[in-house]
């Protein structure tokens, strides 16, 4: 398997969103959902992002208090390793200062932990609104449906991010890429009913494939082999 | 590359300003050459000048470590950190995915900053390392500086091999004219 990041619809569209997201005008919400399920690429489409395109990048911790919370922003925004701010108002203060000093996005991974917290997503988007420095919630469904039934929420919400299952095209691509083999419409059908559209899987059957593909000395699998060896391997990494 | 290194090594070895009557007299050569080889030599920065004819050689330059992270390390730095943020073990492969940085500059630049203790690596071979970061590796924003020297080196002597290559080839010899006959070895 090749070591390629592979721009496939659902990166392209983060690609977009965020940018623009970015180069909103003052005054209007810049707060954004990056929503999808388990398996279909939002972690490491963010973390390519953050990585290549600038932007802060934390992860939501299941225990996080306010101040824990605060302390983690800090020290994201700093690039510092932790922060140790004893009240929650000077962590907010100083948080607010940082932020107000520049406008990279701040991407929150597994932000399902936190939308059932009011007072942690009440503090954040107070200080989005203050400072006009976009914030990216990114999580499951659930992130998406509870941030649109808070009302304070769900206006402000000004960029969804769907992230979709892959594509028959997408599925050829990715295989012609990671693995330089060729699929034909029948064994790329095939594969993406076995992935079922989730990018997790496919990596994992691609893995087989290749090694398949390279014992039977062939560069263009049939949908028989494909079926036989990629089915296999979903359900067993399942 | 100087034309007349000899100049120099000369005089770096006197350990001491030296005059042009001096570079002259221990090469062997009229006042007037010396005099125009050590005034290309200091217009190319090789001697320097120190007036009242006195010719020494500019300081060592020795090579020292850059204050900032090149970017591609600058980046993989930054994905290992958002990638450890996630939790659990990653390879060489997902960092150099994530920063869309070469394999092998990422496995050599890992095995580096295991090396220096920012990492910690487990393997069952073959599988590759899986990594974590230390718990005292620097933060984000002060990505560990990998200094390569020898490849340093490397890319000095092909910088210098190119320029060497882009000078005017030595005047061939003409095709009409006819060889001289080499002299044949005596008989042993």
């Amino acid at each position: 398997m090749k070591t390629k990041f592979l721009q496939t619809g659902n990166v392209k569209a983060l690609v977009a969103g965020l940018g623009a997201l970015s180069n909103t005008s003052p005054g209007v919400p810049k707060l954004s959902v990056v929503s999808g399920e388990a398996g279909r690429g939002k972690t490491e489409a963010t973390l390519w992002y953050a990585s290549n395109r600038g932007a802060r990048y934390m992860v939501a911790n299941a225990l996080w208090g306010e101040l824990w919370m605060l302390n983690d922003l800090y020290a994201c925004l700093r690039g510092i390793k932790r922060a140790k701010f004893g009240t929650k108002k000077k962590a907010y203060e100083e948080c607010k200062r940082l932020m107000d000093q520049e406008s990279l996005p701040i991407i929150i991974d597994e932000a399902d932990r936190i939308v059932r917290r009011f007072t942690h997503l009440e503090a954040l988007r107070d200080l989005s609104d203050r400072t006009g420095v976009p914030i990216v919630f990114v999580g499951t469904e659930e992130v998406l449906l509870s941030l649109q039934q808070r009302e304070t929420f769900a206006s402000r919400i000004s960029q969804v991010i769907q992230f979709k299952p892959l594509t028959l095209e997408e599925v050829q691509m990715a295989t012609s890429e990671l693995s330089g083999l060729q699929l034909d419409d029948k064994a790329g059908a095939k594969l993406l009913e076995i992935c079922g559209g989730y990018f997790r899987d496919l990596v994992v059957a691609l893995e087989h494939l290749e090694r398949a593909a390279r014992a039977n000395k062939t560069t263009q699998p049939p949908a028989e082999l494909v079926s036989r060896v990629s089915g296999r391997a979903v359900l067993r990494a399942a | 590359m100087s034309e007349w290194p000899v100049i120099q090594r000369w005089t770096r070895k006197q350990g001491r300003p030296v005059t042009i009557s001096e570079i002259a007299e221990h090469l062997k050569l009229t006042h007037a050459v010396a005099l125009s080889k050590v005034v290309k030599l200091v217009e190319a920065g090789e001697l320097v000048d120190l007036g009242g004819d006195q010719i020494t050689v500019p300081p060592p330059k020795r090579d020292q470590p850059p204050e900032e992270a090149p970017p591609m390390q600058a980046k993989i730095w930054t994905a290992i950190c958002n990638r450890d943020l996630k939790g659990g073990a990653w390879t060489a492969k997902d960092i150099a995915r994530i920063a869309e940085a070469s394999l092998n500059y990422t496995q050599y630049y890992l095995a580096w900053l295991r090396k220096q203790g920012h990492l910690t690596a487990h393997r069952k071979p073959p599988a590759p390392y899986r990594h974590r970061l230390h718990p005292d590796a620097p933060p984000i924003s002060e990505p560990p500086i990998w200094w390569n020297k020898r490849n340093r080196a490397i890319r000095r002597r092909q910088k210098e091999k190119a320029c060497a290559a882009q000078r005017p080839p030595a005047p061939r010899r003409s095709a009409n004219r006819p060889r001289q006959p080499k002299e044949d070895a005596p008989m042993k």
